[in-house]
């Protein structure tokens, strides 16, 4: 078992097989301690990274090994893939329930999962971010992300003559 | 215990700006405040010893989740020299006198436009840092804000540093005997050229101020005032515009706000959907920025005409002209030339035009798959005449399967005559597209792989790495006043089978596989035997993967053509 420690003091006991989707605690845990101090993830964040780390350590392991030793299964993850593409309908589908949060929430884990080095979770995240942006106007997007237009009505007009191809409708 | 550190930086109403750093270590408390000049005339020009004020003080911690700058455990981990990538990312591991030093964690938030170097290196428990600028060309002034952040699992210390100098930093660090694995973590900003204005987050951050009183509230909810994008880093945020790709999207992204449009031109990949192909008349050199197009869906005319000069006997295939109208893909009245022109680090792009080049008949089944450098390398063509919802009964089947030979109706029914107009006609439209994407591959240094492909999935072109740079470097020019590039002579090997089952109950009729490859490339043909082979079976998908494989295996005609 390894211990993380959230921003707020909060522990966390996770197996072996789930901390280490995160390729860093991996990293980490390579030469000695089991606790993990991990200031800067609160640690409504951690749980919800955890959840995931849970969900997909089961998912991956187990058709490997199902019935495996911890050791066996802690090696079984390492062989595992990063890069590839979910392919288990149901987890996929658990994923899609997984990401349906709002934006800062999203963020958070974004910054915690990179910082974690858990690629999956990034590519998630990020293509769920990316799919809110997808076909929307620019003064939607800021309205969605509370982002401020910080151009002058002249920048933001000759920006639009620039590339009036994207403004067009479909 | 609580551990962490954070830095907000404030704008005082003077103008100049202060880094605060609070390090929480559980025992003790410290505070940084490290000003750096933001005018070099008031600071008495070069300073290489940053004000460092250091001191304990009682602030409690805040959850640095909440900060829009916070530095530390959780500042994400990049390296980046210079170009941004992908997923930039360095991890050294050092080992010296019995124990690790792992760094991660190591953010180069600035533009593309500088190369640069880290530089680590560790003797007798000093560790020491240098920041190389690489081509200092103009003797530009530089200034570092770095902030050196060193942890163990039970112990953190952070240094601040601040220079002006040429090129080049350089500082130490000592790092205690005792200490057993050591994270360490540099956040370096550098400015140049500081009279021109380089700041522009000044004027942001006190808008931001003002915005933000009282300050209790960032840290109450920051998910109702604050900017959402303002927690991602920009490596982040470069990632999600390369997840989104769509051109369109991001064109509408870049007038968002000033940052978005900062990092908008310079993602990866990008996939451009073409409305329409319309066509231009022909004298203009540079067809894809061509400015006004008669707006005429001419497409098919041209495909007409290229097939009712096609139909001319075998031999006279070096006399066959395109038409003398190009014909130019638009997105909407912009050419794809004209919508990149701003993006300057593309390294994937897919253009898919609206539907396939080549017009068939009713129910005919046609596929190609080409890879070109120069000119064509190797192209895949799968053709069937028609796609039957049942298989045949097996005895028909079995009468014709006998030894896998065409059958001797094939020469004289049409059926040879019909494939080498589906050959032709692909060719030539590949070479058309390839043609078509001469000003992007010019205009884009960065490409490293092209694909250009239409909605109907009839014909997919493809260019990798190797293959753009011999475009570079040896373009070909192109065909006449046509608007293609040369095929050259090719060997084509033609398999046929009068049926063919496909997976999930069908069956193709008349289907026909022909691989083509250049007749000069004979000197290299050994080693690329297998590759041929993988990219013939790999060129298509589904059921016409199995078609390709099954076809593979029957008996091979071989076919000579010459250039055209």
């Amino acid at each position: 078992m390894i211990k993380l420690v959230s921003g707020d003091g909060a522990e966390f006991e996770v197996e072996e097989e789930v901390a280490f989707q995160s390729k860093i605690i991996k990293d980490i845990v390579a030469d000695a301690d089991d606790v993990i101090p991990l200031p800067t993830v609160s640690s409504k964040v951690l749980i919800q990274v955890i959840e995931y780390c849970r969900k997909h350590a089961a998912v991956n392991s187990f058709p490997l090994s199902p019935s495996s030793s911890a050791a066996a299964a802690a090696s079984s993850s390492s062989s595992i893939s990063y890069s590839k593409p979910v392919s288990d309908p149901a987890l996929r589908a658990w994923d899609n329930e997984f990401v349906k949060l709002n934006n800062s929430s999203l963020f958070d884990i974004v910054i915690a999962a990179n910082y974690l080095d858990i690629e999956e979770l990034v590519d998630l995240v990020l293509e769920t971010v990316a799919d809110r942006i997808k076909g929307k106007q620019a003064q939607e997007i800021r309205r969605q992300f509370n982002i401020e237009n910080d151009f002058t009505p002249e920048e933001e007009e000759a920006l639009r003559r620039e590339n009036s191809w994207a403004f067009q409708n479909n | 215990m609580r551990k962490g550190i954070k830095i907000q930086r404030e704008i005082t109403p003077r103008g100049t700006m202060s880094d605060k750093v609070t390090c929480f270590d559980g025992a003790v408390n410290y505070c940084f405040f490290c000003i750096p000049a933001l005018d070099e005339s008031e600071r008495g020009g070069r300073s290489h010893r940053p004000i460092l004020c250091v001191r304990e003080t009682e602030i409690p911690f805040q959850n640095p989740n909440l900060l829009s700058e916070t530095y530390g455990f959780g500042s994400t981990g990049e390296i980046l020299f210079g170009e941004l990538d992908r997923r930039p990312r360095a991890r050294y591991r050092l080992h010296s006198g019995g124990f690790w030093l792992i760094v991660w964690d190591l953010r180069w938030r600035l533009g593309a436009c500088e190369p640069m170097r880290l530089l680590l290196s560790f003797r007798q428990g000093v560790l020491v840092p240098r920041v190389l600028i690489d081509q200092a060309k103009d003797r530009a002034f530089y200034r570092f804000n770095a902030v050196f952040v060193c942890f163990s699992l039970t112990k953190m210390w952070i240094s601040t540093f601040s220079s002006c100098s040429d090129s080049e930093i350089c500082w130490e660090l000592e790092i205690p005997k005792d200490c057993k694995r050591l994270g360490i973590n540099i956040s370096i900003k550098l400015e140049r050229n500081l009279r021109e204005g380089t700041f522009c987050w000044v004027a942001k951050s006190k808008e931001k101020r003002e915005k933000m009183q009282p300050k209790a509230r960032i840290y109450a909810d920051p998910s109702s005032d604050l900017d959402h994008f303002d927690l991602l880093p920009d490596s982040i945020v470069l990632l999600i515009f390369n997840k989104l790709a769509d051109v369109r999207s991001l064109g509408r992204c870049s007038a968002v706000s000033k940052r978005f449009n900062s990092l908008v031109f310079t993602v990866h990949d990008v996939y451009i959907k073409i409305d329409r192909v319309v066509t231009v008349d022909g004298d203009s050199d540079d067809p894809l920025s061509s400015s006004s197009p008669r707006q005429r869906p001419l497409f098919a005319n041209l495909i007409k005409l290229m097939l009712s000069s096609l139909l001319k006997p075998f031999l006279n295939l070096r006399s066959i002209k395109g038409s003398n109208k190009p014909v130019f893909p638009q997105l909407s009245h912009h050419s794809p030339a004209q919508v990149l022109k701003d993006f300057t680090h593309v390294h994937n792009l897919r253009i898919e035009l609206p539907s396939g080049d080549v017009g068939t008949e009713e129910g005919v089944v046609l596929k190609w798959r080409a890879e070109f450098g120069s000119t064509l390398q190797k192209c895949v063509i799968l053709g069937g005449t028609r796609v039957d919802q049942k298989p045949v009964s097996s005895e028909l089947e079995a009468s014709v399967e006998d030894n896998g030979s065409i059958p001797e109706s094939f020469y004289t029914n049409g059926g040879l005559k019909l494939r080498v107009v589906w050959t032709i006609s692909s060719l030539i439209a590949a070479s058309t597209r390839h043609y078509l994407l001469r000003p992007i591959i010019r205009n884009h240094p960065t490409l490293k792989s092209l694909v250009l492909t239409d909605t109907d999935g009839q014909g997919t072109l493809c260019m990798g790495e190797e293959q753009l740079k011999e475009f570079r470097e040896k373009p070909l020019a192109p065909l006449g006043s046509s608007n293609r590039t040369q095929v050259p002579a090719s060997n084509m090997k033609l398999k046929y089978a009068p049926i063919l089952e496909l997976p999930g109950g069908m069956a193709l009729q008349g289907a026909t596989l022909v691989c083509i490859k250049p007749s000069s490339d004979g000197g290299s043909a050994a080693n690329t035997r297998t590759e041929t082979d993988a990219f013939i079976s790999g060129a298509f998908d589904g059921p016409f993967k199995t078609a390709v494989k099954t076809l593979m295996k029957r008996r091979t005609y071989l076919l000579e053509m010459n250039g055209f």
